[in-house]
C-alpha cells in the first residue's frame, strides 16, 4: 500500500520537479547571458496559459499521438519508479518517441515534417548509448530490474563514469537543449515556428509541455541511479549534470544533424563502448591471470 | 497411422501443385488453388497436432521411395540444365552436374555405409516450422491467385505460365515440410536442393533479362552452397558412419577430429542459403522476382530454411571460435544490413534488407548458442515470418493500387488505402515498435549476449545497439510516410480483390494474435525445446504490463478518434501562404496552389550501397574464412 503511494507521489512530484527544473535552467541561462530572466514557476505559468487557450488542430489525429505520446511517457515512468525492468522502460520511452514522431508527421506543413524526421534522427543518435548504459548496469548488477540495480552495495558509477558521461549529450537531446536542438529549438522562448511542434498549439501543446518535466523526472532518476543509495553524491551528480547542460546549451550554436550523428555516436563508442569493453576485459582477464599465474 | 503425417505433409502440397499444373480453366483453378491453401493449411496444423502429441520417428524409407525421390530431384536438375543451355549459362550446367554426380554418389555409395538412420523426426522446433510454413504458406497461395491475374494483365509482354508457377508454389511448401522434418542427412540433402531448384524458377517466371539473371545468381549460389553440403554429407557418412541429424548434433560427435570441418561445410551452405553477407546478392536480385515469391522466399521458407539447420547444427559447437565466429558475421550482417536499409526508397528491396538483417540477427544467436538466445531465435523465426509476409503482400496490392513500390509515393495510405493501410500499419509495427514481438526477442537476445561472457560480448551488443537503432529508424519514418496527409489527395480506386485483402488480414491479425499470445506459444512449444529462464522471467513478471501496453496501443488512439467534441480546425503552418481553396496548400509565386511535397531523409550521401557491399562483401569474407579457420584448428 505504501509501495503504491510511494509511486503515486512520485508520480506527481516528478513533473513539478522537472517544472522546476526548466524554470531553473532558464534562470541560469538568463543570468549567463546578463539577464535576470523569468522566475522559478514561469514554466507553469506558460503551461496554464496554453491550457487555457481554445483548443484547435490541424489534423484529427494530432491530439490522438500526442495523447498517447504523454500516456507512454508517463507509463515509462510509472515502470521506472516501480522498481521495474529498465528495458522495458526504454522500450516504452521508444513507443512514446514513436507517437510524438507520428504526430510531427501527421501535419502537412514542411515545418513539422522535418521536425518529425529530425527527432527520429536523434532518436537514431541516442538510442545506442542508452542501450550500452542499461548493458553497463546490467553487467556490474546482474539484473535489469531497477529495484536491484539501486539495492547494489556501492554506486555504479565507480565503474561506469565511461556510460555516465556519455549520458550527457543525450541528455541534452533529450532536453531539446543546443547544439542538439534540431528538432524543436526552443530558443527563442516562443511557441509559432518549432520544428516538430509547429503546428500544435493550445492544449496539445500543453500536453507536450508536461510530457517535458516527465522527461525531467525520468532522466533525473536516471542519473541518480547512477549513485545508487548514496543520495547526496546522487544530488551532486545531477546538479553537475544539469549545469553542465545549461553551459553546453549557452555554449554552442546548434549542430547540423550529420555533426550530430558524428558527435553523439563517437561519444557513444569512445565511453560507453570503451567503458563496457573494459568491463569485460577485466572480468574475463583477472579470473585468468589468478588461475594461470603465468607471470 | 500416425506415421503418415510427414508423406502426407510432403505429398499433399505436391499432388496439390501437380493438379494445379495439369487442369485449365482460370476460374476452376483459382477456386482450386485457394481450397488447395487451405488443404496446406489444415495439413500443417494436423501435421503439428500429430507431432506434438507423438512426436512419431520413422525408420529408413522402402526403396522404390528412395528411386522415386532421386529421379524427381534429377528430373528437376534436367530441366535447370536445359533452361541454363538455353540462356548459355555453361557454368550453371557445370554446376548442376557436380551437383548430379555428387547426390548420385551420396546415395549410391554413401548412404549404405552410413548404416540404419531414421528418416524423420519431429520436435518442437520442426512443429514451429512447419506451422509458421503453412499459415504463411496458405496466406501467400491464397493471396498468389488474383495477384498473379493482375500482375499478367499489367504485363502483357510476359509469357503467363501460371500452371507451372502454381505447381512450383505448392512443391516449394512441400519441400519445405519434408526439410524441416528431416531426420536423415540425405533426405534434407534432398530437400535443400529441391527448394534451390524451385526457387530458381520462382525466380525466373518473368523471364526478363533482370529476372533470368537474378535466377541464375540465385540458382549459382545455393548450388555451389548445395556441392559443399553434399560432399560434407557424403563426408560425414563414409568417415563417421553418421547419416542422422539427431546424431550429429551432439557434443561427443562435435568434437570428433575432422567434425567441425563437415559441420562448417554445413554452415557454410545454410549462410548462403539464409543469405547472409557476403552471400546475400542473390536474395536481393530475387526482388525482380513477382511478390508472392519474395514473399514466400524471404519471409518464410528458403531463408528460414538457412537459419533452421543452422540452429540445429549450432549449439554443439557452443563456445567455439568457430560458434563466435558464426555469432559475429550473423550481427555483423544485421547491423550493415539495417544501415543499408536505411537508404532504400523501393519497398521491396527495403524489406529484402530488414530480411538479411534479421537473419543475421537469428544467425548471430545461434552462434551464441545457448538456451537463452536459441529460445529468442525461435520467436524471431515466428515473428519475422509472419510480419515480413504480411509486408510483402501489403506491397504488392499496394503497387497493383498506386503503380509504385516508392516509399515517397506512399503519403496518406491511411486515407487513400485504408484497407490496405491498415494492415501495413500492424506488420511494420510488429517488425519494430516496442512492446511488439520483434522487441520481445530483442529484449531476450541483449540479455543473452551480455550473459554470453566472452570477449566477442561488448561488440555483438554494440552492433545489436545501433542496428536496433537503424532498424528503428527505417521504419519509423516509412510508418510516418504512410500516415502523414496529403492534401488534395483521391481515394484510390480499391483494384484488388476481397481475397486479396483477406490474405493481407489474416497475416495482420496472427500478427496480434502472437504478439498478445506469445506467453503461451513460448509454454508450449519453446519451452520443451530449449528453456530460458530469462523468457520465464520475463513472462512471469511482465507480461501483463506489455498486454496492457499493445491493448492500449489500440484502445487509446481508437478511443481518442471517436471523441465527438470537435475542436477548431485550422490549416497547417505554411509561412502565411496558405491557399483559400485548399488551407492545406500554399500558393507559389505563380499564384498557382501546390502542396507541400516532403520527402523523408534516405542518407544517399553518406550509405552508398554499391561502396558498402563491396567493403562488407570483404568484411564478411573474412569472418567466413574465420569460421573454417576455427573448424580447422
Amino acid at each position: 500500500m505504501s509501495g503504491t503511494l510511494t509511486l503515486a507521489l512520485l508520480l506527481i512530484a516528478g513533473p513539478i520537479l522537472g517544472g522546476l527544473l526548466e524554470g531553473l535552467s532558464r534562470i541560469i541561462s538568463a543570468r549567463l547571458q546578463g539577464r535576470i530572466g523569468p522566475p522559478i514557476l514561469q514554466p507553469f505559468y506558460d503551461a496554464g496559459k496554453l491550457f487555457m487557450k481554445s483548443d484547435s488542430q490541424v489534423s484529427r489525429l494530432q491530439v490522438v499521438y500526442i495523447t498517447s505520446f504523454l500516456f507512454f511517457t508517463i507509463f515509462a515512468c510509472l515502470i521506472f519508479f516501480s522498481g521495474g525492468d529498465i528495458l522495458l522502460f526504454f522500450f516504452c520511452l521508444t513507443l512514446a518517441n514513436i507517437f510524438m514522431v507520428l504526430a510531427g508527421y501527421s501535419s502537412a506543413s514542411p515545418f513539422s515534417h522535418i521536425g518529425a524526421e529530425r527527432e527520429l534522427i536523434q532518436l537514431l543518435a541516442y538510442e545506442p548509448m542508452f542501450i550500452l548504459a542499461f548493458v553497463g548496469m546490467y553487467i556490474l548488477t546482474g539484473s535489469f530490474l531497477i529495484k536491484d540495480i539501486l539495492a547494489f552495495p556501492e554506486p555504479i558509477a565507480w565503474k561506469l563514469p565511461g556510460c555516465l558521461l556519455g549520458m550527457l549529450p543525450v541528455i541534452c537531446i533529450k532536453l531539446q537543449k543546443s547544439p542538439f536542438d534540431l528538432a524543436a529549438s526552443h530558443h527563442p522562448h516562443q511557441e509559432l515556428v518549432k520544428g516538430i511542434t509547429s503546428d500544435f498549439s493550445g492544449r496539445t501543446l500543453g500536453l507536450i509541455e508536461v510530457a517535458h518535466w516527465y522527461k525531467y523526472s525520468y532522466l533525473t532518476a536516471f542519473i541518480a541511479l547512477f549513485f545508487g543509495r548514496l543520495w547526496w553524491a546522487g544530488l551532486i551528480g545531477v546538479g553537475l549534470f544539469y549545469l553542465a547542460v545549461v553551459f553546453i546549451d549557452n555554449a554552442f550554436g546548434r549542430f547540423t544533424y550529420r555533426q550530430t550523428l558524428k558527435i553523439v555516436w563517437s561519444i557513444t563508442l569512445a565511453l560507453g563502448f570503451g567503458n563496457i569493453f573494459l568491463l569485460y576485459l577485466i572480468k574475463i582477464l583477472i579470473p585468468i591471470m589468478r588461475t594461470r599465474h603465468w607471470w | 497411422m500416425k506415421d503418415l503425417i510427414y508423406p502426407a505433409l510432403m505429398v499433399l502440397p505436391l499432388l496439390a501443385g501437380v493438379t494445379l499444373f495439369v487442369i485449365r480453366g482460370e476460374a476452376f483453378r483459382a477456386i482450386f488453388q485457394r481450397a488447395a491453401a487451405i488443404i496446406v493449411l489444415a495439413a500443417s496444423i494436423a501435421g503439428a497436432f500429430v507431432m506434438y502429441n507423438f512426436a512419431p520417428w520413422i525408420g529408413p524409407l522402402p526403396e522404390w521411395v528412395d528411386w522415386l525421390m532421386l529421379a524427381f530431384e534429377f528430373g528437376l536438375l534436367a530441366y535447370a540444365a536445359y533452361r541454363a543451355a538455353v540462356y548459355r549459362k555453361y557454368w550453371v550446367i557445370g554446376l548442376i552436374a557436380i551437383q548430379a554426380f555428387l547426390t548420385g554418389w551420396a546415395e549410391l555409395y554413401a548412404k549404405p555405409i552410413a548404416g540404419f538412420v531414421f528418416s524423420f523426426h519431429s520436435d518442437e522446433l520442426s512443429l514451429i516450422m512447419i506451422l509458421v510454413i503453412g499459415v504463411t504458406g496458405f496466406a501467400i497461395a491464397a493471396y498468389a491467385v488474383s495477384y498473379m491475374r493482375n500482375f499478367h494483365a499489367r504485363h502483357p509482354d510476359i509469357q503467363d505460365r501460371r500452371p507451372f508457377f502454381s505447381f512450383l508454389l505448392f512443391t516449394f511448401l512441400g519441400a519445405m515440410f519434408g526439410l524441416v522434418t528431416s531426420n536423415s542427412l540425405f533426405i534434407l540433402n534432398f530437400f535443400w536442393e529441391l527448394t534451390s531448384i524451385c526457387s530458381f524458377f520462382l525466380i525466373g517466371y518473368p523471364r526478363t533479362d533482370a529476372a533470368v539473371k537474378s535466377a541464375f545468381r540465385a540458382l549459382g549460389m545455393n548450388l555451389a552452397g548445395g556441392i559443399v553440403m553434399t560432399a560434407a554429407i557424403i563426408w560425414i557418412a563414409t568417415t563417421y558412419r553418421i547419416g542422422g541429424l539427431n546424431v550429429l548434433i551432439s557434443v561427443e560427435n562435435a568434437a570428433l577430429p575432422g567434425m567441425k570441418l563437415a559441420i562448417g561445410c554445413l554452415v557454410l551452405a545454410a549462410l548462403i542459403k539464409s543469405a547472409q553477407f557476403p552471400f546475400s546478392s542473390w536474395l536481393l536480385g530475387a526482388m525482380v522476382a513477382p511478390t508472392p515469391v519474395s514473399a514466400l522466399l524471404h519471409s518464410s521458407t528458403m531463408v528460414k530454411a538457412g537459419v533452421y539447420l543452422i540452429l540445429r547444427v549450432m549449439p554443439s559447437l557452443q563456445g567455439s571460435i568457430m560458434a563466435e565466429a558464426v555469432a559475429l558475421l550473423g550481427i555483423f550482417t544485421f547491423a550493415m544490413a539495417s544501415a543499408m536499409a536505411i537508404a532504400m526508397r523501393n519497398a521491396k528491396r527495403l524489406l529484402a534488407y530488414s530480411t538479411i538483417a534479421n537473419l543475421g540477427l537469428i544467425v548471430a544467436c545461434a552462434g551464441i548458442g545457448t538456451s537463452a538466445t536459441i529460445a529468442a531465435a525461435i520467436l524471431l523465426i515466428i515473428f519475422h515470418s509472419i510480419a515480413k509476409s504480411s509486408l510483402f503482400l501489403c506491397v504488392g496490392s499496394v503497387e497493383h493500387i498506386i503503380d509504385s513500390r516508392d516509399i515517397e509515393a506512399m503519403d496518406s495510405l491511411v486515407s487513400r488505402v485504408p484497407a490496405i493501410a491498415y494492415p501495413m500499419v500492424i506488420g511494420i509495427g510488429g517488425m519494430f515498435l516496442p512492446p511488439l514481438g520483434m522487441l520481445v526477442s530483442k529484449y531476450i537476445v541483449l540479455g543473452a549476449f551480455v550473459d554470453a561472457h566472452n570477449l566477442i560480448s561488448p561488440f555483438l551488443i554494440l552492433l545489436l545497439a545501433f542496428g536496433s537503432a537503424f532498424n528503428l529508424f527505417f521504419w519509423a519514418k516509412w510508418l510516418g510516410k504512410i500516415i502523414s496527409p496529403m492534401p488534395g489527395y483521391k481515394k484510390a480506386p480499391l483494384r484488388v480483390p476481397v481475397f486479396e485483402i483477406g490474405s493481407i488480414d489474416i497475416l495482420a491479425c496472427i500478427v496480434i494474435a502472437t504478439t498478445f499470445g506469445f506467453p503461451l506459444i513460448v509454454r508450449w512449444l519453446v519451452s520443451p525445446y530449449v528453456s530460458s529462464s530469462q523468457l520465464t522471467t520475463l513472462i512471469n513478471n511482465d507480461y501483463w504490463m506489455l498486454a496492457f501496453m499493445i491493448s492500449m496501443l489500440i484502445v487509446l488512439p481508437l478511443g481518442l478518434m471517436l471523441r465527438s467534441n470537435v475542436s477548431t480546425w485550422i490549416t497547417p503552418y505554411l509561412s502565411g501562404r496558405n491557399s483559400p481553396e485548399n488551407g492545406d496548400k500554399y500558393v507559389d509565386t505563380y499564384g498557382v496552389a501546390r502542396r507541400a511535397d516532403m520527402k523523408n531523409y534516405y542518407f544517399g550521401a553518406f550509405i552508398k550501397e554499391a561502396q558498402w557491399q563491396r567493403w562488407s562483401t570483404i568484411a564478411a569474407t573474412l569472418l567466413v574464412s574465420l569460421i573454417f579457420l576455427g573448424a580447422i584448428l
